[in-house]
């Protein structure tokens, strides 16, 4: 098992006739997802690798049953996409793309809050259950199979946090990168409580960055409901200078409390295992399932 | 992208933000005496000349004067120009009426990050000490830009700032204005401080400090293009990069911001000093000439160690391998540390190797490498 998608979880591409579209098409292909079609509004009818091409995200989850989609289209079209994934009442939206406008972001979040629709990113670099749905950029043969839950922001960040699990014998439930931009559809804590639920995840691995609140915030939760699932941290960015954009847009250190040491300390402060070195995480969630005997 | 005020200024104008009169005034070159008068005719002595900088405590550092003549506006932009002891040199001057001040307030809409909403922020005390002021004295309120400000949020807010009597009505429709700046302008930050009552009873925006969206500047024509960065930083983002310099000697380049911070942090616990931080992005795609094109921006900070970390999925790793190689010629007292992985691997380490460049696989190894790698500056201390 694992947390938001599966190897039963229909997924769609939006923007599939796309040269992005068609790499990720063949990648989710070749990696056994079961993707069963895609929507590029002018081009129903069409087929991409024998799949179908829908019109609307409407009618593409009437006709192949999917609940998850892969949003891979221009920046300026996100907005229209993501409306109509959750108009379709898709259940897990992963929007890619890079250098969504932060309003745009805004609206979105708006229009899907309260629905059934969860979306990851904007500048998502994806989500993986390994062996079950890979809707990421990640390689399959990168993503170890295994009891660990990595949610992240950063997708290339997530790929070192992997290697690290990879060099220490674990695997992964399941990865989650939730986007690099200032304003995103879902947070640490709300990914940390579906963690906390999932039996087939013993560990947690919370990966973070300088600017913002949003891992001291899933850490509470994991406080607050008294998980004993050992739950390790690194916040990138402790030799970063206050004030500067760290190439994220949503990386800069604005005030005393969002530097990566005062988050590493307040991470401390509840409990967390706190690493200062992303090739040691990996080790440390090994130690800590060797001591909770998990 | 910041926006100097009076960037910021005309964009209030286009929505109907009162200002107060005004004229920009370009600063060196371009503008002989003349042309200064020129540019002022119509405003009235005594006027204020403000300096535009894109940091704040301008007015601290020497960066707003009353002048009282045009001889005296004319030394004082001279000075500017070449900067002061406190004040860097500027290039442009906003050159303003001179107000009777009634009251200051403040007034700002920011996106809030972790509410996902946009944030008003009021207060009664506007002006330079505003980040000193009691949080406790600013109104905030969290709204949906969907949904927008209804009546009650305009009269709260008219009402926290203290504005009444005949400019109420004005104080609405101001605010009104600066919600859809922000929402259709794609703002970050549109703030207003001080925004001022006047004895001759106007309420305007007296400074205004806007922040907008760089994701969002291809809707935007209207925008300035504002590079606020460093010679080199403006070179890698010619090459298609972002860079931030740093102080150290060891030049960092990535695949990607998270991971470069992660490399930032290995390099500097392990003792050495960033020169620069260089995230690839897209350029990893782009093959070897685009990314020769940005380690050559490289031979303005003279570091003694390039370390490259690149971790790549499907992107071609012997692409950067062959940058690397091109570009040592051109940096002849550089020292190159990679670690590579993507697609064609063993192409890339072996092209590497036979050039003699130190390379590997995984991170921890490659900090190492870094560590073992003599530099001029080593040999010297040992």
């Amino acid at each position: 098992m694992s947390i938001l998608v599966d190897a039963l979880t229909r997924v769609i591409i939006q923007g599939i006739t796309g040269s992005m579209g068609r790499q990720f098409a063949d990648r989710m292909l070749a990696a056994g997802t079961l993707l069963v079609g895609g929507v590029t509004p002018g081009r129903g009818g069409e087929h991409v690798r024998g799949l179908p091409v829908f019109d609307t995200v409407a009618e593409a989850r009437r006709a192949t049953g999917a609940t998850a989609s892969f949003v891979v289209v221009p920046p300026l079209a996100v907005e229209g996409a993501l409306t109509e994934s959750i108009g379709a009442g898709i259940e897990v939206a992963v929007s890619y793309t890079e250098h969504v406008p932060a309003h745009t972001a805004l609206r979105v979040v708006e229009r899907a809050a309260g629905t059934a629709t969860r979306i990851l990113g904007p500048n998502s670099a994806g989500l993986v259950s390994p062996g079950g749905a890979n809707l990421s950029d990640i390689s399959d043969e990168n993503i170890p199979r295994g009891r660990v839950g990595v949610v992240s922001k950063s997708g290339t960040l997530t790929y070192e946090v992997l290697d690290a699990l990879t060099r220490s014998g674990l695997g992964a439930s399941t990865v989650v990168c939730l986007g690099g931009d200032p304003v995103i559809g879902t947070d640490h804590a709300e990914v940390m409580s579906l963690f906390i639920d999932d039996p087939d995840t013993d560990c947690i691995l919370l990966i973070g960055e300088i600017g913002g609140r949003s891992e001291i915030h899933a850490a509470g939760v994991w406080q607050e409901r008294e998980c004993t699932k050992p739950l390790v941290a690194y916040i990138a960015g402790h030799a970063a200078p206050p004030g500067r954009r760290m190439g994220h847009a949503g990386a800069i250190v604005a005030g005393d409390a969002d530097s990566a040491a005062a988050k590493s300390r307040a991470l401390r402060e509840l409990g967390v295992r706190v690493v200062d070195l992303v090739t040691d995480v990996g080790d440390a969630a090994r130690d800590a399932l060797r001591e909770t005997g998990a | 992208m910041r926006l100097k005020e009076h960037q910021a200024k005309q964009l209030f104008t286009a929505v109907g933000i009162p200002v107060p009169r005004s004229r920009a005034v370009l600063v060196g070159g371009a503008s002989s005496d003349g042309s200064l008068r020129d540019r002022v005719a119509g405003l009235e002595y005594p006027l204020v000349a403000k300096a535009q900088t894109f940091d704040g405590g301008r007015g601290k550092r020497g960066g707003i004067r009353l002048v009282d003549s045009a001889r005296s506006l004319e030394e004082l932009v001279a000075l500017w120009a070449t900067g002061t002891r406190q004040l860097p040199a500027v290039s442009e001057v906003l050159v303003e009426e001179a107000l009777d001040i009634v009251s200051e307030h403040y007034l700002s809409i920011s996106v809030d990050r972790e509410r996902k909403t946009l944030l008003v922020l009021a207060s009664p005390h506007g002006g330079v000490e505003v980040e000193q002021a009691d949080p406790a004295s600013f109104l905030k309120l969290n709204r949906a830009s969907e949904t927008g400000l209804s009546a009650d949020d305009l009269q709260s807010l008219r009402r926290h700032l203290g504005i009444d009597g005949a400019l109420q009505e004005e104080c609405s429709a101001l605010t009104e204005r600066l919600w859809e700046l922000a929402v259709v302008g794609d703002c970050m930050l549109a703030e207003i401080n001080p925004m001022v009552v006047t004895e001759d009873g106007r309420l305007l925006a007296a400074d205004a400090r806007v922040v907008v969206d760089d994701a969002a500047a291809v809707r935007h024509p209207e925008w300035p293009v504002n590079d606020e960065g460093s010679v080199f930083e403006r070179a890698v983002s010619s090459a298609g990069a972002v860079g931030t310099e740093l102080d150290g000697d060891v030049a960092i380049i990535t695949s990607g911001a998270g991971l470069g911070m992660a490399t930032l942090d290995l390099v500097s616990e392990a003792g050495l000093r960033p020169a620069c931080l260089i995230d690839l992005g897209g350029v990893v795609f782009k093959g070897a000439e685009a990314l020769g094109q940005v380690l050559l921006t490289l031979r303005q900070l003279r570091p003694k160690v390039v370390f490259i970390n690149v971790f790549l999925q499907v992107g071609p790793s012997d692409d950067l391998a062959e940058a690397v190689i091109g570009a040592r010629s051109l940096l002849p007292d550089v020292e190159f540390v990679l670690r590579l992985r993507g697609r064609n691997e063993d192409r890339a380490s072996r092209l590497l190797a036979a050039d003699g460049v130190a390379v590997h696989r995984d991170l921890e190894p490659a900090v190492r490498l870094l560590l073992e790698t003599p530099t001029k500056g080593q040999e010297e201390a040992s």
